[in-house]
Order: structure tokens, then C-alpha cells, then sequence
């Protein structure tokens, strides 16, 4: 049974559904190897195994009347802690809501309950997002599985270590700049940021709601599909929510890569970037290339503007959605108070950890009274340019093909002295979400120390199914670049 | 810096006031701002809310169409043009009532720009703005119990609407809000009730010396809501800023709070520690958008306004301005003294019984418990001189409690005037008999003793005593040699 955890949401369904295996064993190998394997890697901030047990022993029930189920259903999956739920807590890994339950399930979730899916706990994260290497949690470090002693990527790099451990079929993340494609990335899985809009953000706790996504993590791109469509779709809850159709999993793997014109931005190629890195990206294109595909070099002018002008939005928005946790109605409320005013100071002072509060002072100056426009209203400006940008380049080219990241996975500490070195390695993957497009990250490579390498497909808007049909298409090749 | 000698001995009345108003109004939609909460009054408390009211982490709001259509045929109403483009923006602050320690309202780009209001006489009262905004809840404080909060007020709908400083009296302003109520309540976007703060005010004031063409620093003083503490709120601070003008110093700008109970001002806090509101583009909502020919449709849908009645009371009922303006003060005394006019044409008497005795009835609420058809004919009996003025108030209270029709109450309470002469001589002599000092009085010049009779005539008959024929009595009796 145990070898069952390492197979794709798609064997395991196909053996559900050839009643091979019941879900109540499916769960159970994940629950063992979880007891087994998490003291270690550290993905999980809440587990609910016997919830687990007993929505996997429905759905078997339900099998056996012979009921139809989806692609998903009896299949086990975890959420990174920012998602809300109903009988979970929900922590954005942060001591400001420690023990915090929602009254609600997040939109995602009801989507999930509804396909049948085993939601077997909460994931661990960068407090509030805010990271790249889930060292920023308030509750424990996430070991990679590759390399334990290297971080998991992050935000979301409890969703991204799951997986890679196998501790979850698939897990869902988010992603603001970067936060589902990085870990993915430095833990060898694939991840999917969804175009702005695709996946509704109701009960998503927000860190800067112009950029935030929720996207799925799984073993293969096909997998993420599956879950991608399962979770997409208009929410009349989520005002940004899109109306654009959703199409069934297997059509948005029918692209033709024989056909696509793909963009290589040479401005992503050059200082920062490691050696390998660049190889392997470069070996990815050959790829490509090989199935058909033109490989066309781009230029991505204002590209220097992307990394500051994110920084601002997602700081100012963050200063003011993070401006909720008081201490008044919920989570974390200090001792020490004797007026409203200390009130406020001492939660928010003692409720929040470092780069949180950087973020917010940040956010908070930039927003200030004779700082806006200097600040805030040119980050718009950049904003616009960027997008613009991008859709010059997709006049002519079907997808932009990037690294996701500059570095493989670094050790812990690496960026302890210098916040900005960090904010550096989320270069390729912010432009994406100040543009609102579509992102996949897929594992193409591995450096000299075994490290997993990332690529990343950025799409047009709307347009998953171009990327989400390349990646499948360079996972059948199994071409992986490794270092010599 | 001193004042001069002669600047000190300067008056009051060398002083004029400038004053601005910024009114908020809820809007009575059924359900909140972003969610579907109830906006009922006076439910217990936090009954009315849900994760999105109350700010929950991961909740996000939706627009509630209805406050859109709203906002913008205010903003027609008060002639002003819509914004084709709108957006929403955050104001940040901290506070207990404020759940998300932001209100979503709007800045840059609200919803109307550019109005004008008439008021009574004429005066032609600019407005700036009409912007849409979410209210805050409600912090009840329970002795040592501490400080609870109720959300239900929170997310239920705003508009607040921003004048010109164009004011410079307590009338005018006074005035202005009393139009500004009606025209709201004509489109049925509020109910405008003041005393469960659907209407409330804050005043921005300044004096300077008449003549003067700069604005002086001003104070704004918040949530007023009755228009007797607003003209007494305004008349004091005039006061108080002009004894402080006169002794030598500065005004302070600063937010000040009417305490109503000791009819006097109190500082809140000054401009120094006024908040940063750090305004930025609400990235939960979409832009709102109201196109060009959507507009037009809502200017077209439009009722009559309050000055659309007045110029059709005035024109075609030849009211005189001053009382038109008061029958348009609500909706239901507009179109009601519309429904009398088709069935009376004692248009002046109808009007003077309306704006008294009906409106006294109403007691400011919106019901009229008499049909048209009963007014009419109580306000003919008036007019053609059946039944006299306090007679008429009698049998209108009668109709009010009861339903009855005017004349089955007079005939059924006999309060028909007494116009028998004999009888009415027989009283009169009577009277005079025992009050000789009355006849005294008048025949030594002193006409108010003809007062004097009447109001014992009326005694003696309960009221009914024909007031024309009592006098002829008077008359009679008193150059009666018999006598």
C-alpha cells in the first residue's frame, strides 16, 4: 500500500475508480507516512486524520453504490494555511492568529468538499505570505525533501514540500510574487499561478489583493491541471473574479507545441542567475524545439522596475489588509494594554514577526501623505508598463519561456542579514503577477548538488491552456538537464 | 499679534459667518453596502452581519448594485454629473467601530461631481461631491462592563454629500437641509429619519469681517442631527469665534463635538493629530461604471422634485413661496395637498390647515391618517365660513383617531356654529351683566375689551358661537341704552 503515495492524482483515481484500492487505504498511507515522515520536513501546521477517515469512508460508501465521482474524488490533498476552514484553524502561520477558525470555508474549499476531495490538513508558510522560504513562519521551519537542510522555497513551501514528500497528492498554494512557482521550483514538483482572476479569492486570507492567487502544486502537470479546473471558475463572492469559460482538464492539454512561437526574454538570462540554472532553462528551449516549437528572443524592457514597483503595491496593499488584526474581535490580543491605543500597539507589536512588520512600514510609508505619488502612483505606472510589455511580446509569441528563479534552493539563514538579497530571487516571477498572467512552473533540471531546477511558461491571460499543453509536452519528452 | 483699539470695539454684527456642510445619509436599500445583511433598525445587536460586514479575514465585498443607483439619482437630483469611470477607495484608520480598520469609500473619482441645490428665497447653495461610503458599527459602552460593539450598522450604505461654502446662516443652512431631506426622500433613495441618525451633518464654519474675501480658519463640528442643534450649534460657535477673534487669538482647526444636553462645544482634536488617511484604490472592487446613455435613462426616470412642486403650487394653486416651500418639506404632504387641490379650491386655506394642524399630526412621520376627500371638505366648511378655525382643528384630531367624515362628526357631536341671534344676544347680555367692566372698558377706548368678550362667548358656547354674528351681539348690546 505504501508505494501508492508516490503515484499521480491519475493512477490513483484510475485504481479507486478499478476499486483496487479504497480511499480509506488511500488515506491511511498518507496519514502513516505523514506520522512517519513530517517530524522531519515539517509541512504541516494541523492535521485532521480522523475527519480525513471519515470523509474518505463516504466517499468509498458512495463508490460502492455506484455513484459517479469526479477526478478528484477519495483522492487526499492539503491547503496551505491562509485558506480558510470551517472546522480547521486557519494561521497564515502567524501569532496573530494562532488557534483563529474561520466561521466559513473558503471558496476553493467548498469546490474541493464538493468534488469529494480528503482535505487532510493545513500546511505551514511564510506568516502571511510574506517570504520566499518559509523560514518567515511563526511556528517552525519546512525542511526541502530534496535537501534537508536547505529551505522549501516559499511562500507556500509547506504545499511545495508536501507534495515533493509525498505527504499530499496535490495541495493548493498562493501566489502573490512568486509563491507557488519558487517552491515548486526549489522542490522539484510543478506549480501553477492561475491568470488574476481565474480562481476565486473568497476566504483567502489576503496579503496584497491585486496580486494574490490561489494555485494548485501536484507530481505532474497533468495533475495540476486537473485540480486547476476543478477549482477555477466566477465566484460572484470575489468582484475580480473572471466569467471566462473553464474548459475540461484533458482540453487544456490538447495544444499543438509543434505550432507555438516561444519567447525568450534575453534581459531573464543575465547577472544573478547561476550557471545551471541557465543551462537548464537553455536545455529546456532546445527541448522545445526539438518538438516542433520556434524558439524566438525577446526583449522585456522596464523588467529593472518590476521588482520595486512590486514591493510597493504588495507592501501598501498588505499594510492596510494586515490592518484588521487589532486585537479587538479576533486572534492574538496582548496582556498589556490600558487604553485602545496601546491596545493596538502591543497586538500588532508582539502579534506580528520581523519581515511582516517591514512589510508594513513599507506599505504604510509609501502610502503616506505626500509620498504617494512618488511611490505608489509610479508602481501603477510600472504596472502598466509591464503589462504592456507582455502583450507586445504575445503579438508575436504563443508563451514566454523563463527561469523561475535566479538560485536553486539556498540553506537556511542564507538571507538572514539582507532582506533585499531574498526580495532579488523573486525577479522572474513578480512581473507575472503584476500582469495578471498565467505562470506554470516545471521542474526541467537539477544542479551539480542534485537541486531541483524550475522553469516557468507565463502565458496570456486566460490563456492555461498553451503553458499547462507545453509542460505536459516537455514531461512526456522526460529530457531533464543535469549537471555534470 | 494685538488687535487694535478699534478693532476690539468691533460688534457682532461686523462679523459674517461662512459655513460648509458635508451631510452623510444611509440609504435605505434592503441589504448592506457588500453583502446581503438586513439594514433594519433596532435589531438586537450584531444579528445583522456576516464575515464580510464584520471584516473577517479572506472575506471580500461585492457591490451592492442598488447603492450605485441610488447614489447616482441622488446625484441627479441635486443636478449634478455623473461620473462615468467611479472608483472605491480605502480610508485607513484604526478604530474599535471600523472591523476591517479601513472604510471603504471614495476619493478621487466619486460617484457625482458638481451640483446645486435651491433654497428657500432663491440662494443657489453648491455641491461639490456625492460620494457612496460604507458606515461603521456602533461601540455601546456598558460601565464597568467595559465597551461592546455592534456591527450591525457596518457596511449599511452611505452617500455623503459635500457643499460649497456658501452658507452664511444658521437659516440658510437650515434651509438647505431641509431641501436636501425633502429631494431625498421625493426619489425614495432614504428615508431620511434624523433621530435614527439616517441624516446627520457636520458642520464646517469660519467668520471673517463683512467685506472680507478671505476664508478664516475654520472648525468642523460632527454628526448633528436635528435641525434645532444644528442653527443653535452654528450660532454658538459664531459666537465663540468671534469672542476668540475679538480677544486677540487665533482660531484652532479642529474637529469640535456639540455636547446637545449642555448646548455648548467641546474640542475633539485638532489638525495636528488629524489622521493620515492613506487613500488608495480599493483592489477588492471593479471601477463603476455608468455609462453615458445610462445616465440619461435615470435623469428621465426622475419623479417631480420638491422645486418642481413648488413652482406647480405657486403657479397653479397661487400659493405664496414661504408656504410652498413647507408643503414640499416630505413627499406625502406634497402629493397629499396635490390629491385636496382636485377637490377643493380653497388652496390657500387647504395649504395654511396643511402645513398646521395635518403636519402637526404627522408628528414627522410620513402617514396621513385622513383621505383627501375628508380634508377637502373639512377645509371647505372652514372657507365658506360653516365652522370656524378651532372648530375645524377639533373635528380634524376627531378624523385623525377615528376615520369619521367632518360632517358626521359635527352633526353627530353638534358642533355647528350657534347662528341663532336671540340665542347669542341672550349669552351676550348675560356675560355683560356680570362683567360690566368689560362694557367700561371698550366705551372708555379700550377695543381689546371686544377680545375679552369673544373669548367669553366662545366659553359659554363651547366654542361654537358664530364669531362674526357675536360681534354684531357686542355691538348691539353695548349702545343699548337698556343696558
Amino acid at each position: 500500500m505504501k508505494t501508492l503515495i508516490y503515484e499521480t492524482i491519475k493512477k490513483q483515481q484510475a485504481m479507486l475508480m478499478q476499486k483496487e484500492i479504497s480511499s480509506v487505504a488511500l488515506t491511511e498511507a498518507y496519514l502513516t507516512h505523514i506520522q512517519e515522515t513530517d517530524s522531519e520536513i515539517g509541512a504541516y501546521l494541523h492535521l485532521d486524520a480522523p475527519s480525513a477517515l471519515r470523509a474518505a469512508q463516504k466517499i468509498d460508501d458512495q463508490r460502492m453504490r455506484g455513484e459517479s465521482l469526479g477526478p478528484l474524488a477519495g483522492i487526499p490533498m492539503a491547503l496551505k494555511d491562509n485558506i480558510c476552514t470551517l472546522d480547521m484553524p486557519t494561521t497564515c502561520a502567524s501569532k496573530m492568529l494562532d488557534g483563529y477558525q474561520p466561521p466559513y470555508d473558503a471558496k476553493v474549499v467548498q469546490l474541493l468538499k464538493g468534488a469529494n476531495a480528503i482535505i487532510l490538513g493545513k500546511l505551514n508558510m511564510d506568516e502571511f505570505a510574506m517570504g520566499a522560504s518559509t523560514e518567515n513562519s511563526y511556528f517552525k521551519k519546512t525542511r526541502n525533501p530534496i535537501a534537508p537542510d536547505r529551505v522549501p522555497g516559499g511562500s507556500s513551501g509547506g504545499s511545495a514540500a508536501a507534495v515533493a514528500s509525498h505527504q499530499a497528492a496535490y495541495t493548493l498554494g498562493s501566489d502573490t510574487g512568486g509563491s507557488v512557482r519558487q517552491p515548486a521550483s526549489f522542490c522539484g514538483v510543478v506549480g501553477l499561478k492561475p491568470t488574476y482572476g481565474r480562481i476565486s479569492r473568497s476566504g483567502l486570507i489576503a496579503f496584497a489583493s491585486s496580486l494574490d492567487q490561489i494555485g494548485p502544486l501536484a507530481k505532474t502537470v497533468e495533475d495540476v491541471t486537473e485540480v486547476f479546473t476543478a477549482i477555477s471558475g466566477y465566484d460572484p463572492m470575489d468582484s475580480t473574479s473572471s466569467k471566462a469559460e473553464v474548459m475540461r482538464a484533458a482540453d487544456y492539454l490538447s495544444g499543438d507545441v509543434s505550432k507555438m512561437k516561444i519567447a525568450l526574454p534575453k534581459s531573464f538570462f543575465g547577472e544573478g542567475i547561476e550557471a545551471s540554472v541557465k543551462a537548464a532553462v537553455h536545455h529546456a528551449a532546445k527541448v522545445f524545439e526539438s518538438l516542433g516549437a520556434t524558439i524566438i528572443e525577446v526583449d522585456l524592457p522596464n523588467l529593472d522596475a518590476a521588482l520595486p514597483a512590486y514591493y510597493l503595491l504588495s507592501s501598501a496593499e498588505a499594510s492596510s489588509n494586515l490592518a484588521r488584526f487589532d486585537g479587538v474581535q479576533y486572534g492574538y490580543r496582548t496582556d498589556a494594554f490600558d487604553s485602545i491605543e496601546t491596545l493596538y500597539k502591543q497586538t500588532r507589536g508582539e502579534g506580528f514577526g520581523r519581515e511582516v512588520k517591514r512589510r508594513i512600514l513599507l506599505g504604510t510609508y509609501a502610502l503616506s501623505s505626500g509620498y504617494y505619488d512618488a511611490y505608489y502612483q509610479k508602481a501603477l505606472k510600472v504596472r502598466t508598463l509591464i503589462q504592456s510589455a507582455f502583450n507586445k511580446i504575445f503579438e508575436t509569441c504563443d508563451f514566454i519561456l523563463s527561469p523561475v528563479a535566479p538560485t536553486t534552493a539556498y540553506t537556511f539563514g542564507a538571507h538572514d542579514k539582507s532582506p533585499v538579497e531574498m526580495y532579488l530571487g523573486d525577479v522572474y516571477t513578480v512581473p507575472v503577477n503584476i500582469a495578471g498572467l498565467p505562470g506554470l512552473s516545471v521542474n526541467c533540471g537539477y544542479d551539480e548538488k542534485g537541486l531541483p531546477i524550475g522553469m516557468q511558461l507565463i502565458g496570456q491571460a486566460f490563456d492555461e491552456k498553451t503553458i499547462l499543453s507545453a509542460g505536459h509536452a516537455f514531461e512526456q519528452t522526460k529530457q531533464i538537464w543535469r549537471a555534470v | 499679534m494685538k488687535t487694535s483699539k478699534q478693532e476690539k470695539s468691533s460688534k457682532m454684527s461686523d462679523y459674517e459667518m461662512v459655513l460648509g456642510l458635508e451631510v452623510h445619509v444611509e440609504l435605505g436599500t434592503k441589504s448592506k453596502i457588500f453583502c446581503g445583511c438586513a439594514t433594519l433598525i433596532g435589531a438586537p445587536p450584531n444579528t445583522q452581519c456576516c464575515p464580510v460586514c464584520m471584516g473577517l479575514p479572506g472575506s471580500l465585498p461585492v457591490l451592492n448594485e442598488k447603492v450605485v443607483a441610488f447614489a447616482a439619482r441622488a446625484g441627479l437630483a441635486l443636478h449634478a454629473e455623473i461620473t462615468p469611470l467611479g472608483r472605491q477607495d480605502r480610508k485607513n484608520y484604526f478604530y474599535p467601530d471600523l472591523p476591517k480598520a479601513y472604510q471603504v469609500s471614495q476619493s478621487e473619482l466619486p460617484i457625482a461631481l458638481g451640483g446645486y441645490l435651491v433654497i428657500e428665497g432663491g440662494k443657489k447653495i453648491g455641491i461639490t461631491r456625492l460620494h457612496i461610503e460604507e458606515d461603521a458599527g456602533k461601540l455601546i459602552h456598558e460601565g464597568d462592563e467595559g465597551t461592546c460593539i455592534d456591527y450591525n450598522r457596518c457596511g449599511v450604505p452611505l452617500i455623503e454629500i459635500v457643499s460649497e461654502p456658501d452658507f452664511r446662516s444658521a437659516d440658510e443652512v437650515k434651509s438647505y437641509l431641509q431641501k436636501l431631506r425633502a429631494t431625498l426622500m421625493f426619489i425614495e433613495v432614504s428615508e431620511c429619519k434624523m433621530n435614527e441618525g439616517a441624516f446627520r451633518c457636520d458642520v464646517n464654519l469660519s467668520v471673517r469681517k463683512k467685506g472680507d474675501t478671505k476664508l478664516g480658519t475654520r472648525t468642523e463640528m460632527k454628526n448633528l442631527n436635528s435641525f434645532a442643534f444644528i442653527v443653535k450649534a452654528i450660532e454658538h460657535e459664531f459666537n465663540r469665534q468671534v469672542a476668540v477673534i475679538e480677544s486677540g487669538e487665533a482660531i484652532v482647526q479642529e474637529t469640535r463635538r456639540w455636547d446637545a444636553s449642555k448646548g455648548m462645544s467641546f474640542a475633539m482634536r485638532s489638525k495636528e493629530d488629524a489622521h493620515d488617511y492613506r487613500y488608495f484604490p480599493d483592489p477588492d472592487l471593479m471601477p463603476i461604471a455608468i455609462s453615458a446613455s445610462l445616465t440619461d435613462e435615470m435623469r428621465k426616470a426622475l419623479p417631480l422634485l420638491p422645486d418642481d412642486y413648488i413652482q406647480k403650487f405657486i403657479q397653479k394653486y397661487g400659493i405664496k413661496p414661504a408656504l410652498a416651500e413647507q408643503l414640499v418639506t416630505s413627499k406625502s404632504i406634497a402629493m397629499y395637498y396635490e390629491a385636496c387641490a382636485q377637490l377643493t379650491t380653497a388652496y390657500e386655506s387647504l395649504a395654511g390647515i396643511m402645513v398646521t394642524e395635518v403636519m402637526r399630526l404627522m408628528g414627522g412621520e410620513e402617514t396621513i391618517l385622513v383621505a383627501a376627500e375628508d380634508l377637502s371638505d373639512l377645509v371647505d366648511l372652514v372657507d365658506g365660513g360653516k365652522i370656524n378655525l378651532s372648530i375645524a382643528k377639533r373635528v380634524l384630531n376627531e378624523m385623525w383617531d377615528t376615520g369619521k367624515k367632518p360632517l358626521k362628526i359635527i352633526e353627530h357631536e353638534d358642533l355647528w356654529p350657534v347662528v341663532d341671534l336671540d340665542v347669542l344676544t341672550e349669552i351676550g347680555e348675560s356675560i355683560l351683566k356680570k362683567m360690566p367692566q368689560i362694557k367700561a372698558d371698550y366705551l372708555s377706548g379700550k377695543h381689546q375689551a371686544l377680545g375679552a368678550f369673544m373669548g367669553q362667548m366662545m366659553r359659554a358656547t363651547g366654542g361654537k358661537a358664530d364669531p362674526v354674528l357675536s360681534e354684531k351681539v357686542f355691538l348691539t348690546v353695548i349702545t343699548d341704552k337698556d343696558h
